[in-house]
C-alpha cells in the first residue's frame, strides 16, 4: 500500500494538507489521521497501529480499529493503491 | 481555485519557520532577453546538475517544503529540467513551472503533463506581438508563447499568463486583460520590476510612469482587488526567512525570492537541511520580516495595512523595515483608486 503518485502532501505542526492532482483539490488532516497518513507508505498497518497507540495513549485495539477504518476510506477514494 | 495550504496552517508554518514553498532557479540561461530582467547574465558557470538538484529537493521535503518553484532563466535549457520536476513530484510535493513557452513543444507539453504540475506560468509582455518582441527583444517571441500555450492546452495542462507591467505595456493593460479572458486564461499581473539580483538597477528604467501606476490599481480596484496587508502587533510582515526560500543556479541559498543581500551558505558546501537550520543570516531576515511588521504598524497611515517588501525597500533604500517612496507612492495610489471606485459604485 502507498500513497497515490497523483498527490502531494506535507505536515505542518502536526496537521497534514495533502493536495490532489487529479481533481485539483485540497484536503485537511486530523493530527491522528495525519500521524497515519505519514506512515502509510513506509510501515504495516499494524506497526502504525502500534505508533498511533503510543503516540496518542490510545489501546492497541481501538488504534488498530482506527487504522483499519482511516485505510479502508482512503482505498475508497482512490488516495491510497497498492504498491 | 488556489491550492494553498489554508492561512491557519500558513501561520503555523510562519511559527515554526517551516518554508512551505521554494524557488528554485535551474539556471541563468534564456533564450530571450527581457530587457527588464533581474538576472545578472543569460550563462550559467558552474550551475547545479540534477544530482544537486534531487538532493536540494530532498532536503526541501525533510524541512516541510509543499510546493517548489522552478524557474530560470528559462528552466527547460536545464539538460535535468525534467529529472527535477520528476524529483519534486516523487517527494509528494506540487510544482510550479515559470516557463517563456518557445520550448514547449507537443512532446515537451506532453512530457509536463504527465508530471501533473501545479501550474505551468508563462509570460505576456503586451496585447501585440510588436509589444511582446520589443520587450523580449526576440522577434518572433509572440508566437512562440502562443504556441506554447496551444501545445499545454492541447494536453490540458494548467496554465497560468502573468504579466510584469512596465512602461512598455502599461498602456495595453485592459487589452492584455481582455485578451486573457477571451482565451479563458488565469491571468496575474506583477507591477514591481526589481534590481537585477547582482544589484544591477538598470532594470527600474522601465517601471511603470506614475500614469501607469495609477491605470494598474484602476484595474484592480475595479474587480474590488486592490491587495491589503492584515498586520497585528507582534506578527510578521512575510514569510521572509520563514516559509520561503530560493536556491540561484549555483546553489546559493537566500531567505526569500526577493532578498539577495546575503546568502545563507552554498548547497555544495552545506547541506541546505543544514543551512535552513543554523543560518544566522536567515535568522536576520526573519527578524526583519518582524521588524518590519511592528515599524510600519507604528508608523501607521496607508502603509500599517498595504503589503510591503523588505527586500525590495533594501534594494531602493538600504531600509528594509521602513516604507520607501515607491512604496508610499503605490499605496496612495491604490488609495485613489479605491475611494474613485468606491464612488463610482
Amino acid at each position: 500500500m502507498r500513497i497515490a503518485p497523483e498527490l502531494a502532501w506535507q505536515v505542518v505542526d502536526g496537521e497534514g494538507v495533502v493536495v490532489d492532482l487529479r481533481h485539483r483539490s485540497m484536503m485537511g488532516l486530523s493530527p491522528s489521521a495525519s500521524f497515519i497518513w505519514a506512515r502509510i507508505d513506509t510501515a504495516t498497518e499494524d506497526q502504525i497501529a502500534a505508533e498511533l497507540a503510543q503516540a496518542f495513549d490510545v489501546d492497541e485495539a481501538r488504534a488498530r480499529a482506527d487504522v483499519q477504518s482511516f485505510v479502508a476510506l482512503l482505498r475508497e477514494q482512490g488516495l491510497v493503491v497498492a504498491s | 481555485m488556489a491550492l494553498r495550504p489554508s492561512a491557519a496552517l500558513q501561520e503555523r508554518a510562519l511559527l515554526r519557520a517551516q518554508p512551505l514553498s521554494a524557488l528554485l532557479e535551474l539556471t541563468y540561461a534564456c533564450n530571450w532577453r527581457c530587457v527588464f530582467c533581474y538576472n545578472p547574465r543569460h550563462h550559467d558557470r558552474r550551475r547545479l546538475d540534477g544530482d544537486e538538484w534531487c538532493a536540494v529537493i530532498d532536503d526541501l521535503r525533510a524541512l516541510g517544503t509543499l510546493n517548489v518553484t522552478l524557474t530560470g532563466g528559462e528552466p527547460l535549457l536545464h539538460p535535468q529540467a525534467f529529472e527535477v520536476m520528476a524529483a519534486a513530484r516523487a517527494r509528494a510535493m506540487t510544482f510550479r513551472l515559470f516557463t517563456n513557452g518557445s520550448l514547449v513543444t507537443d512532446d515537451v507539453a506532453h512530457r509536463i503533463a504527465e508530471l501533473r504540475p501545479l501550474t505551468v506560468e508563462l509570460s505576456l509582455h503586451g496585447a501585440r506581438s510588436e509589444t511582446h518582441d520589443r520587450a523580449t527583444a526576440v522577434p518572433g517571441s509572440w508566437g512562440a508563447l502562443w504556441r506554447g500555450v496551444a501545445a499545454l492546452r492541447r494536453h490540458a495542462v494548467p496554465i497560468v499568463l502573468k504579466t510584469p507591467l512596465t512602461r512598455l505595456n502599461e498602456s495595453e493593460l485592459e487589452e492584455m486583460v481582455a485578451l486573457t479572458e477571451r482565451e479563458g486564461i488565469p491571468y496575474n499581473i506583477d507591477a514591481t520590476l526589481t534590481h537585477r539580483d547582482d544589484g544591477d538597477p538598470a532594470p527600474l528604467q522601465y517601471a511603470m510612469t506614475a500614469e501607469g501606476v495609477a491605470r494598474y490599481y484602476a484595474a484592480l480596484a475595479r474587480g474590488n482587488r486592490i491587495p491589503a496587508s492584515h498586520r497585528t502587533p507582534g506578527g510578521v510582515n512575510c514569510g521572509l526567512g520563514r516559509t520561503t526560500l530560493a536556491v540561484d543556479p549555483e546553489g546559493n541559498v537566500y531567505p526569500c525570492p526577493q532578498w539577495r543581500k546575503s546568502s545563507l551558505g552554498n548547497v555544495r558546501e552545506t547541506r541546505l537541511l543544514e543551512l535552513w537550520k543554523t543560518s544566522a543570516v536567515r535568522q536576520e531576515a526573519a527578524a526583519v520580516a518582524r521588524a518590519a511588521n511592528d515599524e510600519l504598524l507604528a508608523a501607521g497611515g496607508l502603509m500599517a495595512r498595504f503589503p510591503f517588501c523588505p527586500a525590495v525597500a533594501q534594494e531602493r533604500t538600504g531600509d528594509p523595515v521602513h516604507a520607501d517612496p515607491i512604496h508610499l507612492a503605490e499605496a496612495e495610489a491604490a488609495e485613489r483608486a479605491r475611494v474613485a471606485a468606491t464612488a463610482g459604485r
